[in-house]
C-alpha cells in the first residue's frame, strides 16, 4: 500500500473511532504481531480499538472498499495464532465493547458485548445476582466470554451444561460485507435473547469459524443457578486406562458439575520445573467436582463418588484418595489460576493445545500425547475434562517452549502437528486449532466439507478480508 | 542498547502476555487475600486500553527495545512513561517476572534518559532544580525548614531522625507539623535535617539515575554524619527509597534502620499505652477508610501498622475499599505521572475516591502526603463531602479531643 493510501485510511480509521483509538505506531504493531504460540509473528499495519457496532460496522464497509483484511481480536488469549493479524491490515481490538448489556434472573441468560471479560461477567453477577453463575472457564480474567464461547471453550460446570459454545442463546453479528445479523429469538425481538430454538439456527456459521465468517458484536450466554456447596474429592491415579475406566462411570452417574485430570506436572506449584517424574509421585490426578444446594445433598453426592472409587478399587484398579496442598484446592474451586509450567523453559513461548474425543478413547490420546512429547525432548502437561455427561472429552495438551530458540520453536510445531494427525487418527478434532494446524485438519476432511467452507467464505465474504487466514482452503 | 536494560534481556522474554497482570483477584502465590473480585487494576491499560499500555506491552516494549526492533519515540515514552509504577501489576503476576516488572520500566526510564529523549519534559524540568535547590516544586532550599512550628522542639542531632520529605516541607505541611507534635506529646526526642535532600524518588521513578544517585549519597553522608540510628519518614516514597532503593540500586548500605511514621507510632503508642486506657469510646463511630500507599504497602508489605493504628483511635470505625492492601488502587500520583499527565493523573484520584464514599466512610486517611495530596485535589475537584487526611493528622486530632 502506498504512504497516500495508508495515512488515507488511517484518516478514515481516526474519522470512524476517533482519534486516540487508531494506531499505526511501531510500537502497537510490533505487541500485537504475536503471541504466546509457535505461529509465526506478522504484524497488523493499524490497530483500532471501536466502541460500538456502528463504529465496526464503517470499518468493515472502509475495509471492504480498500480491499484490507481485518482480524478480530478480543483478549488475544487462544495460545494457537488466532488473533495474529497474519494477513496484515487492521488488527480489530475489540476490548472497548465491554458492556453487560442485560441479565435476565428468570430466563437466565446475559447478554455481554465481545470485550467482555470473563472476570467483569464473574464479579458482576457475584455483586448483583449472586444465585446465578457462569461457566467460568480456566484461564485468566481478562479471556473475552464471547471469544471462549464462539471457540467452544469449557468451564466449571461444563461436565452438566456442555461447553460454552451450548451455552449460546443468541448472537449478534456484523457480517463481512458490514451488515448486523442476529440469530435466535432476538432475531424476531431484539429484547429477546432466551433462546435459539424453533428457528433456523445460524449460529454455527459464527462458531468455530475463529472471525472468519463475521465479528460476533454480542451474544446471550446462558447462566446456572449457584449452589451454595461446591467442594472437591480428590483421587490419584497412576494407570490411564483406570482413569479412564472411572470416567466413563462417574460422568454417568451425573453427580459432577466438572471432572478435572491433571497429569503430575501439573498438580503442584513446585514439581513444574522437574524433568523427570519423581519415585513416588502419581501420574494423573483427579479432581471430581460437586455442587450442592445442602450439606445432605452434598455428603450424598460424595458417597455416590466414593462408592463408585471403591467398586473399581474391589476390581483391582489402583486409586489412591489424595489431599492436595490448599494452593491448588483454590486453583481447582475458587479462581483460575496460572499454571506455572507455562513458565517452564523461561523463553516466553507456550502453547495449549486442546483436542475432542470420545470419552473412551482418552487414554490412547493420553499416551500418544506423551509418546510424541518424549520423543521430541518436550516435557508434557495434559488435562483432561469430560464435557456434558460424557458426550465429549477434551484433552489438553500444554507445552513450554522458547520463543528465541528456531530449533525448539520448529521442534514443538513438529510435535503439535504429529498430537494433531494422531488424535484425527483416533477420531478426535483438534480444539481451536491454530492456522497452521487447520490446513493439516482441510487435509483430512471429506473433500466436501472442505469445498463448502470455501463456498461458505466466498458467500459471506466477497471480498476475502475477514480473517482471511483462517479455515482458507486457498493452497 | 547499554547495561540497565540488557542486564533484563532474559526476564524481558520470559512474558508470555497470559494477561494476569491486568486483573486485580486472589493470586495463589499471593494469597494475602484469598477471594476478591476481579477488577481491572492497572489505571494505565484502562485509560488507553492499547495492549502496550499494559505491565506486558511495557515488558515487550523493554524486548522490542532490547531486540532492535523498536526505536525511541514520542510514542514509546508516552507508553513507558504512562505508568504510576504503583505494582499492581507485579502483584497478580504469578511469574518470576512479577518481581522485575516494575524495575523493567524504570530501566526503560533510565535508558531513555541515557540516550538523551527522556525524561519527559516537566521531568526534566524538576530534575534540572533538583539538582540545585534539592527539592521537586521549584522551592529554595533554604527554605525547606520553614513547616516547623515555633512551639515545637527538634534537636540538630540525635539517635532519631524524621526525615521530612518534600511535599511535608513544601506542601502538605500540616502532616510534618502534626508528626513533630506527636513526637513532642510522647516525649520523643528527634532531630530534623536542615540539610536534608529529596530522598531521590521522583528522580529514580523518571529515569534520572545520577541526580538521584547524588541525593542519595548525600543523604547518607548526612544522616550518618548526625549519629542517627533511627529515621522516621512520613512519606512512602521517601520510606521505600531510604530502605530498599539505597541498597538495591545504589549500592549504598546506610547503618540506621528505617520506619514509617505509622509503624513507628504504632508502636510507641503500644508501649505507651496511648488510646487504650482513659479514654471513652463513643458510642456513634465515625468511619474511617484507609488508602494502602503503593510504596508503603505493595512495594514495602506494610499493610498492618497504619492499619492497627487506626484501630487504635476512639471513636473511629476501620471500614476497607473494595480493593485494599495488595489489591489497593494507585491513588495517580505516583512515578512521574501528575507532573507529566496531571489531568489523567487527577482522574485516577477521582476514581479512588469514588470507592472510598462507597464504603460510606467520611474520612479517607492514607500514609503518603504525595497520595493524601492528589486524592485531595480529587475530593475538592468532585466538590465531595469527603475529607482526605494523612493518617497522622487523623490521631493528632483524635488525640486532642
Amino acid at each position: 500500500m502506498s504512504r497516500n493510501k495508508h495515512s488515507e485510511v488511517i484518516r478514515a480509521l481516526q474519522k470512524i473511532v476517533g482519534k486516540d483509538n487508531v494506531s499505526d505506531s511501531p510500537e502497537e504493531l510490533y505487541y500485537y504481531s504475536s503471541d504466546p504460540s509457535t505461529e509465526n509473528p506478522h504484524a497488523p499495519e493499524y490497530v483500532v480499538l471501536p466502541r460500538t457496532v456502528e463504529e465496526i460496522q464503517e470499518v468493515v464497509r472502509l475495509a471492504n472498499r480498500e480491499k484490507i483484511p481485518i482480524t478480530p481480536r478480543a483478549g488475544g488469549l487462544t495460545l494457537a495464532g488466532l488473533a495474529i493479524p497474519s494477513s496484515g491490515g487492521i488488527l480489530l481490538d475489540l476490548k472497548r465493547m465491554n458492556k453487560i448489556v442485560d441479565v435476565n434472573p428468570n430466563s437466565m441468560y446475559a447478554v455481554v458485548e465481545c470485550g467482555v471479560t470473563t472476570g467483569q461477567l464473574k464479579t458482576f453477577l457475584e455483586n448483583t445476582f449472586p444465585d446465578l453463575q457462569f461457566s467460568v472457564p480456566h484461564a485468566p480474567p481478562i479471556v473475552s466470554v464471547v471469544a471462549n464461547a464462539m471457540v467452544y471453550g469449557s468451564g466449571h460446570v461444563c461436565l452438566k451444561y456442555g461447553t460454552n459454545s451450548d451455552m449460546i442463546s443468541g448472537l449478534e453479528v456484523i457480517l463481512p460485507t458490514g451488515e448486523v445479523l442476529r440469530t435466535g429469538a432476538c432475531a424476531v425481538d431484539n429484547k429477546s435473547w432466551f433462546s435459539k430454538y424453533c428457528l433456523p439456527d445460524f449460529t454455527g456459521l459464527f462458531l468455530g469459524w475463529f472471525g472468519a465468517t463475521g465479528i460476533i458484536t454480542k451474544c446471550a450466554i446462558e447462566l446456572w443457578p449457584k449452589p451454595m456447596i461446591r467442594d472437591a474429592v480428590y483421587y490419584a491415579i497412576d494407570e490411564i486406562d483406570d482413569m479412564v475406566e472411572i470416567l466413563l462411570r462417574l460422568t454417568k452417574r451425573e453427580v459432577a458439575d466438572d471432572i478435572y485430570v491433571n497429569s503430575w506436572t501439573g498438580t503442584s506449584l513446585d514439581r513444574y520445573d522437574m524433568t523427570e517424574k519423581p519415585r513416588g509421585i502419581t501420574e494423573l490426578y483427579l479432581d471430581v467436582i460437586l455442587s450442592a444446594r445442602s450439606k445432605e445433598e452434598y455428603d450424598s453426592k460424595r458417597k455416590t463418588v466414593e462408592q463408585i472409587v471403591e467398586e473399581e478399587r474391589k476390581k483391582g484398579r489402583r486409586i489412591k484418595s489424595h489431599s492436595p496442598p490448599q494452593s491448588l484446592r483454590e486453583y481447582i474451586l475458587l479462581v483460575p489460576q496460572p499454571l506455572q509450567f507455562m513458565d517452564l523453559k523461561k523463553g516466553g513461548g507456550s502453547e495449549y493445545l486442546g483436542c475432542y474425543v470420545p470419552t473412551e478413547k482418552v487414554g490412547m490420546a493420553y499416551r500418544e500425547g506423551v509418546r510424541i512429547a518424549k520423543s521430541h525432548g518436550f516435557q508434557y502437561l495434559q488435562v483432561i475434562r469430560p464435557f456434558k455427561a460424557g458426550h465429549a472429552t477434551a484433552i489438553m495438551y500444554a507445552f513450554s517452549f522458547n520463543h528465541s530458540n528456531p530449533e525448539e520453536v520448529q521442534r514443538l510445531q513438529t510435535v503439535l502437528a504429529e498430537i494433531c494427525n494422531s488424535i484425527m487418527e483416533l477420531g478426535g478434532i483438534p480444539w481451536k486449532p491454530s492456522p497452521t494446524l487447520q490446513k493439516l485438519i482441510l487435509k483430512r476432511a471429506d473433500p466436501m466439507f472442505v469445498e463448502f467452507i470455501g463456498k461458505v467464505k466466498t458467500m459471506l465474504d466477497p471480498n476475502g478480508i475477514m480473517a482471511p487466514d483462517k479455515w482458507s482452503t486457498e493452497e | 542498547m547499554s547495561s540497565g536494560l540488557e542486564a533484563y534481556r532474559e526476564m524481558i522474554s520470559r512474558c508470555y502476555k497470559c494477561g494476569y497482570c491486568k486483573f486485580t483477584g486472589p493470586v495463589i502465590s499471593h494469597v494475602e487475600i484469598k477471594e476478591a473480585p476481579f477488577y481491572v487494576n492497572c489505571p494505565s491499560y484502562d485509560r488507553f486500553n492499547f495492549e502496550t499500555y499494559s505491565a506486558s506491552g511495557r515488558v515487550w516494549t523493554a524486548k522490542g527495545l532490547v531486540d532492535g526492533n523498536l526505536k525511541w519515540s514520542d510514542r514509546l515514552l508516552e507508553i513507558v512513561y504512562a505508568c504510576t509504577t504503583c505494582g499492581n501489576c507485579s502483584n497478580q503476576c504469578a511469574y518470576e517476572i512479577s518481581k522485575q516488572v516494575v524495575q523493567i520500566i524504570e530501566a526503560i526510564r533510565e535508558e531513555a534518559v541515557k540516550a538523551g529523549v527522556g525524561p519527559m519534559p516537566p521531568h526534566r524540568k524538576f530534575g534540572e532544580h533538583l539538582s540545585n535547590e534539592h527539592n521537586p516544586y521549584f522551592e529554595p532550599h533554604n527554605e525547606r525548614l520553614r513547616w516547623i512550628p515555633k512551639d515545637v522542639d527538634t534537636l540538630d542531632k540525635g539517635d532519631i531522625l524524621y526525615f521530612v520529605g518534600c511535599t511535608s516541607s513544601y506542601r502538605e505541611k500540616e502532616i510534618a507539623q502534626r508528626t513533630a507534635e506527636i513526637l513532642n506529646e510522647l516525649g520523643v526526642q528527634f532531630a530534623v535535617a536542615c540539610d536534608e535532600w529529596c530522598c531521590g524518588s521522583p528522580l529514580l521513578r523518571t529515569g534520572q539515575f545520577e541526580v538521584a544517585k547524588q541525593h542519595a549519597k548525600h543523604n547518607v553522608e548526612l544522616i550518618q554524619g548526625m549519629g542517627v540510628k533511627t529515621v522516621i519518614t512520613s512519606c512512602a516514597g521517601c520510606y521505600h527509597t531510604l530502605k530498599a532503593d539505597y541498597p538495591a540500586r545504589f549500592k549504598l548500605y546506610p547503618r540506621f534502620r528505617v520506619l514509617h511514621a505509622t509503624e513507628y507510632l504504632e508502636k510507641t503508642f503500644g508501649e505507651k499505652g496511648i488510646m487504650e486506657t482513659g479514654i471513652e469510646e463513643p458510642t456513634e463511630k465515625t468511619k474511617v477508610t484507609y488508602h494502602d500507599p503503593c510504596h508503603l504497602g505493595r512495594r514495602s508489605k506494610v499493610y498492618d501498622a497504619p492499619r492497627s493504628m487506626i484501630k487504635r483511635l476512639p471513636g473511629v470505625e476501620l471500614v476497607e475499599m473494595k480493593r485494599s492492601r495488595v489489591n489497593s488502587l494507585c491513588c495517580g500520583a505516583g512515578g512521574g505521572v501528575k507532573s507529566a499527565f496531571p489531568e489523567w493523573s487527577l482522574e485516577m484520584a477521582k476514581n479512588r475516591v469514588k470507592e472510598a464514599l462507597e464504603t460510606g466512610a467520611g474520612t479517607m486517611v492514607s500514609a503518603c502526603p504525595f497520595c493524601k495530596r492528589n486524592l485531595g485535589d480529587a475530593a475538592r475537584e468532585m466538590a465531595s463531602s469527603l475529607k482526605v487526611l494523612d493518617l497522622v493528622e487523623l490521631a493528632y486530632h483524635n488525640l486532642r479531643k
